[in-house]
Parts: structure tokens; sequence; C-alpha cells
């Protein structure tokens, strides 16, 4: 018999923000039913609403026609459900076994020797290739997946939320994902699978609900669905394919800019963060840098910009170092001042870059000016320059960062996943902007997790894996090799 | 073995004692996530209740059941501003150290300051174990010690045995590494820290206890002179482990005692040298050992959304 859990007219307000507005949502047993939505459409809160981690300000959760009360994880557990979240609710410190028991320990006291036997023994009869005794912290994010995964099944969850389960694994992973979300449908499990790539969802769902700034759009089957038809519904227009890139080999002709010869970096407990790297960046290319979120691209990003000095090996800039362009991953922390206006934070770069003395006055209408230009150069949203930064979405965020960053005319330019988490158009703007400067001759080093992005922007790229280069291809290498590549399979003469 | 060794150890183990306790409760509570440093406070006001009920009862059982009690009280009101508004643990730990300094000051003077009288109030006796205070030198170092050191050495190896082997201690470091990652577990953080709270702050609570009841036989005000920050830094050193933080409790209890001893056998340096070189060594020691294994939601509150 199939049972249903649901979400009926969700209202949740952050402040004056609405995230939801009236939302309703319903997953069957034996189902797999995806939530595709651009980033910010409201999929993650409506899920956590769903689990009891968020309590709506209005709106029904229901199990069967029985009601669940609203904010009380222990009832949303009760009902049989489980939340894989984008980021894992493990605990880094503790072993496999106590992971999949968190929450379900019969007993008050137990053995860790005899817990991590009795996991073992679950993990084996499910088929999962897991060390119980292992420390969570010491997995790869694959495998950390995995324990979610087990951690649902032990607790006979009859539904599975999973946010974004694809975003950080490589593909070949990914398939192994897919095979397993099957394998859990075929045995009557409920499935919501979070999502904003549209391939995907039209690969493994059987019905999609479309969520746009926090409204149900549409629930369509699979099948009756088009790709076309489901991008027009996600982000209201059709965007513009994205250019194409036509200049190919121009980079070992053109000087280079910024040369890094066996780069040796170590974390703070000593583990090496980057190990070996060497590479020339030239003027006028765009060089990938493609790895699973973690392999070393944020030490790279670091030395790279001086902000970590490495332990061997060095980095030499042909450019003056106020000519070195940074969006660093975590815009938020590392690239703006909360609580400062928009005008605040662009007359930082503006003091920081010229020669003004520590007491220069800071002239109102020089700031304002200053923001209006960096606002109008990226098509910034935002009612004007005195706006608080932290009220901007994260698109507009992200592009206020690049103008300011291209307001310095770089010669180098790094970007760390610029793209990440920006809504489409967005995307679409701070790619061409990227393209751009490498034709007007800045050395771009487009550092991205995304695969997509690298083969449509970059000229060539290479692959970390745990710090290491493991590879290096271009826009003609096979995706397949590269997939490899990213999980530390060498190849000798690639 | 020089003669004067025994007793040196034996005072040791008595000035430990209440920094023992102390961290202990600090551990339990930073395991659970979160930063308590009102501990001079809580001892504080334990050590007032104990020599309260003491002094009108006559008892030390009644005294001690009254400092404990009081510590948890103590530890409530944290708790109502910790966990229940989520306010920087920090700002509440240090205005509570401040307002228990007060409070134990004017409640104090009230009751006997005017009379000039010193309070002596009775307190634990020796109460040396059998069989185990005839071994040599750690019969009398360990086991010829009253109740409290006793109490002191169990409660450590249980604190150090639940955190390791029961489904609460387990719970409760959860809550303390991923909140939200113990809360989609389906485990209530508020409810582990508040009992984390409770429980670390009656553990400290005994602490102080036994600077009225064993050490002193008096309250003064501000009697804890900073022990309340040692056993901070003893958590640190011992890298959240209970039965480390004993170990390294007795190292600054050996400091301490050496002060007195150096006195007695008459070497010939300033005293105030010694009475500095418990904090000497927190200082160092802090230096020296970084944050590994620190919790990792430490001091951090956790809201629910």
């Amino acid at each position: 018999m199939s049972t249903a859990i649901s979400l009926h007219k969700i209202v949740k307000n952050y402040g004056p923000f609405r995230a939801l507005d009236g939302v309703s949502f319903e997953v069957h047993s034996g189902e797999l039913h995806a939530l595709l939505g651009q980033n910010g459409a409201g999929k993650s809160t409506l899920m956590k609403i769903l689990y009891g981690l968020s309590v709506p300000d209005s709106g029904e959760i229901r199990l069967g026609d029985a009601v669940l009360r609203p904010g009380s994880t222990k009832e949303a557990i009760s009902a049989g459900l489980a939340f894989v979240m984008q980021h894992f609710s493990l605990i880094d410190s503790m072993s496999v076994a106590e992971n999949l028991m968190l929450g379900q320990l019969k007993g008050a006291s137990y053995s860790p020797r005899k817990l991590i036997a009795s996991m073992q023994d679950f993990i084996d009869r499910n088929a999962f290739e897991l060390d119980a005794a292992a420390q969570v912290g010491s997995l790869s994010v694959g495998q950390k997946q995995r324990v979610e995964i087990l951690k649902a099944l032990y607790r006979n969850a009859r539904f599975i939320i999973f946010d974004e389960p694809t975003a950080v694994l490589a593909p070949h992973e990914i398939s192994v994902l897919f095979a397993t979300l099957t394998a859990l449908r075929e045995a009557g499990i409920g499935i919501v699978f979070i999502s904003h790539k549209l391939d995907e969802v039209l690969q493994v769902s059987d019905r999609i609900t479309v969520l746009r700034d926090g409204r149900t759009i549409t629930t369509v089957n699979t099948s009756e669905a088009s790709a076309a038809q489901l991008a027009r519904l996600m982000v209201g227009h059709l965007p513009a394919p994205p250019p194409a890139r036509q200049s190919a080999d121009i980079s070992r002709s053109t000087p280079v800019q910024l040369a890094v010869r066996d780069l040796r970096v170590s974390r703070e407990d000593g583990s090496p963060a980057l190990e070996e790297i060497s590479f020339e960046l030239h003027a006028g290319e765009i060089l990938g840098v493609a790895g699973i979120d973690g392999s070393g691209q944020s030490e790279l990003a670091a030395a790279l910009y001086g902000l970590i000095s490495p332990e061997q090996g060095e980095v030499t800039a042909c450019v003056p170092a106020n000519r070195i362009g940074l969006i660093p991953q975590d815009r938020d922390e590392d690239g703006f001042v909360f609580g400062f206006s928009i005008a605040e934070n662009c007359a930082l770069d503006e003091l920081d870059m010229t020669d003004a003395g520590d007491w220069t006055v800071l002239s109102p209408q020089e700031s304002d000016r200053l923001a209006r230009e960096r606002i109008e150069a990226l098509d910034v949203h935002c009612r004007g320059p005195q706006q608080d930064v932290a009220e901007l979405s994260g698109g507009n965020r992200q592009k206020l960062l690049l103008a300011r960053v291209l307001a310095r005319h770089p010669r180098v330019l790094i970007a760390h996943n610029p793209t990440w988490g920006v809504d489409v158009q967005a995307t679409a703007l701070i790619r061409d902007k990227l393209l751009r400067q490498a034709e007007a001759g800045t050395a771009v080093l487009l550092i991205s997790s995304d695969l997509d992005e690298i083969y449509r922007l970059c000229d060539r790229f290479f692959v970390l894996f745990r710090g290491r280069i493991t590879g290096w291809g271009d826009r003609n290498t096979e995706r397949s090799r590269v997939s490899l590549w990213m999980t530390g399979k060498e190849e000798g003469a690639a | 073995m020089p003669e004067f060794a025994v007793p040196l150890l034996a005072g040791a183990v008595t000035l430990a004692t209440p920094l023992v306790f102390a961290a202990v409760g600090e551990i339990i509570m930073e395991k659970s996530g979160v930063l308590n440093i009102a501990l001079e406070g809580t001892m504080l006001v334990a050590a007032l209740a104990a020599a309260f009920v003491t002094y009108f009862t006559a008892s030390p059982a009644a005294g001690l059941a009254a400092g404990v009690a009081a510590a948890v009280l103590f530890g409530l009101l944290f708790a109502l501003f910790a966990v229940g508004i989520q306010a920087d643990q920090i700002v509440t730990g240090t205005a509570m150290n401040i307002f228990a300094l007060g409070l134990t000051g004017v409640l104090y003077r009230s009751l006997f300051g005017f009379s000039g009288t010193r309070l002596a109030v009775a307190g634990f006796q020796p109460w040396p174990l059998p069989f185990l205070k005839d071994i040599p030198v750690i019969g009398t170092v360990f086991f010829s010690q009253n109740v409290l050191v006793y109490a002191a050495l169990v409660l450590t190896l249980l604190v150090a045995a639940a955190l390791k082997r029961t489904r609460t201690g387990l719970y409760l470091q959860a809550a303390g590494e991923n909140p939200q990652g113990a809360e989609v577990a389906g485990i209530s953080v508020y409810r582990l820290r508040l009992l984390a709270i409770m429980t670390g702050s009656a553990l400290c609570g005994l602490g102080g206890v036994f600077l009225v009841l064993v050490e002193g036989n008096t309250f003064v005000e501000g009697m804890t002179a900073g022990r309340g920050f040692i056993a901070l830094a003893i958590v640190i050193l011992a890298r959240w482990q209970p039965v480390r933080a004993l170990v390294v409790a007795l190292v600054f209890g050996l400091a301490s005692a050496l002060q007195f001893q150096a006195q007695a056998i008459g070497i010939d340096v300033p005293y105030q040298l010694f009475l500095a070189l418990p904090y000497v060594l927190t200082i160092l020691f802090a230096m020296l050992v970084g944050r590994a294994n620190v919790p990792a939601a430490l001091a951090k509150p956790y809201i629910k959304e």
C-alpha cells in the first residue's frame, strides 16, 4: 500500500523576506520525486520544514491523513523520514559505527568494540563497502554520503530527502549514487531529490516539482517533461546559450604572467594540502583547475594570492601585486564586510589601491560614485549604494564582488567557484565577463568544481586530487578520463 | 625517599582536588559545546552556601548538599542565557563571575561581616581507607584523605567512562561537535546542553565545597583565588579528557604544595615566587599546547530555525 508524506500551503518568512509562499508538495513511497529550482528558490527551506528543522509560519505537514507537529525532528523521524543534507550531518570525530547509531542507541551504555562489530555486520549486509571503525573525518565525500544513506536505512526510513546529493561527487560517484537511489526506490522507499541540475533530474526521477521564488510552479511526470520546458519554468525565461570560446592555442605564444614551480603547502595539522604543483599561466588564456571540492583548491588560491606562504617551491608573479585579482570561494566571509553598505565596501578597495594615507577623509559623494560605477558595470540589483551588502542576493553579491575586482584592471584574475550558488542569469553574466577579460589579455585561472564550466570556458585545465595534479586536459579530453583523474587515478603518459 | 616527600605529595593531592572537580565539570560542559568560564563564580557560590549551612546545622553533609544545590542553581542561571536565549557564552560567563563575587561578598558581610569574628565551620575529617592506607607512600598520599578526595577520583573515572561508553555521553559529544547533525539524528541539543551545564556545575560546586569544608574550614571573600581559571587551563592542557585532567591537576597541586614545603624546610627564596608558580605554569602550558581536539562547536550557540 502506498502512503504519502505531504506539505500543504507552507508559508515561511525570514524577516521581511518571504522564502516560501504557500508551497505544497508530496512524495509517495516507492517514488523518486525531484524538487527542481534555482539556488534561493526555497528547496532546502521547504525540506527543512518537512523534517522539522525549521518551523513554518503556517501550513501543515501530513503523513497519510495524520497531521505532524511542525518543528519536531522527533515526529519526522518517527514518521519514517531521513534527511541526507548537502553538508552532511555527521560527527567527524566519531567512528562510522557511532555515527550510524547516533540517536538510535538502545541501552544506556554500550561497548565501542561490540558496536563496531554489529555495525560492520549491518554495513556488509547492505553491501556498502565501508569500515565501521574508520573515523568519519578521514572518509572521502562519497563515502560520507554512503554513511548518511546507511544511517537512514538503519533507522528503517520510509522516506529519504537528498539535498543536492550530486554537488559534491565526482561523475562516476554520481552513477553509483543513482544506482543506489534506484535500488532504494525499488525497495519501496520514497525519495525526495533536491537539485538544480536539469539533466540529472530528468535521468533519475519519476515526478518533478518546480519551485521558483518560493512558489510551486508545477508538478509534472518526468516521462512527459522536456528539458527546455523545465528550464523555462525554473528561471522564468530561457537563459541565453553560453558563449562558446573560439581561441584555442593562444597560450603558448603570450607572455607568462604567473609561474608556479614545485609548490608545496601544508594544512594546519601538518598534512599536505598541495604537493609538486607546477604550471605557468599565460596572458589571455583561461586555465582551469578541476577537481572535487577540498582537493587543495582553496589552498592553491590562497597561495597564489599570497595569503599563505608555501612550505616549498615558489610562485613568481610577473605583474605587480595590486594587479592580481581574487574572487574567493567564500565570498561572504572573504569578500565583504557585512553590515557595511555597498558604498563602504567599494571604498575599502579604493583606499587599498591608491596611496591614500591612513587619515584621508572619505568623501561620501566619491564613494557613492564608485559604488554606482560598480553597480552599473555588472548590473547589480539593489536599492542603491547605501544598501547593506548583507541584504543582496547571492548572485548580486557575486556580481558586485566581480565588479570590484575588475575595477582594479587585474592582469591576473583568480576565480574560485565564481558561479557557485548563483542564479542562471548572473552565472551567464559572470562567465561572459571572464571570457572578455581573457580576450582583453588578462590571465585567468578558473578554479571550479563544475566540470561543465571548465569545459565551456577554459583553454586547458588540470585536475587536482588530494593536492596533486593528476592530469592535464583541454576541451577535447574525454570526460570519463577526467572523472578518473578527479578520484586519483593517475595516468602515466597522457 | 626524603622525609618531606610524603607530606608534600599528600598536600599536592589535597590542593589538586578542587581543581579536578572544576576541570572535570568543565569538560562535561565543553564536550556539549558550552564554554562556561564562570567556574570561579560557581565555586564561590557553592562555597558560601556550604559555609552558611554547615555553620547553622553543624553538619558538613548538609553543607555539601547546599553547596551543590547552589552551584546547580547558578548553572541554571547561566543556561538561561547561554542556551535559553543563545547569548554569547564568554560574555555571560564573565558577567556571572563578577556577579558571584559581588553576591557572595554582600551575603557574607550582611551575616558575619560586622561582628569581626572569623566564621569557623566544621569540616570533613580524614577517613583513611582500610587496607589501602597501609600501602607504603601511596597509602598515605592517596588513601588517608577525606571523602571528597575519594569522590573526585571516582567521579573522574565515572565521567571518563560515561563520555566513552554511554548513550548520553555519545550524544553529548555530538551536540558539541555538530549540533545540527545531532538534531538531524533526533537528539535535542538544548536538552543535552542543559543537562551538561547542570551536571558540570554540580561537579564544579563540589570544588567550592571542598575549599570550605576541607581546606579552609571557613569562608573568605574571593577565596577561589583564580582556581576556576586554572581549571579552565587544565581542561585545555588535558585535551578534554577527564583522566588527563586529573594528572594535570596533580601537577598543579604539586606546584602549590611546593610553596608550603619550601617555606617549611627553610629554602631561602621569596615565598611569593612559589605562590606564583601554579599561575606561571598555567601560562606556560597554555602557550605550549595548541587547540587540538577542541569540540568543533565549542562556544557556538545552537540556534534552531
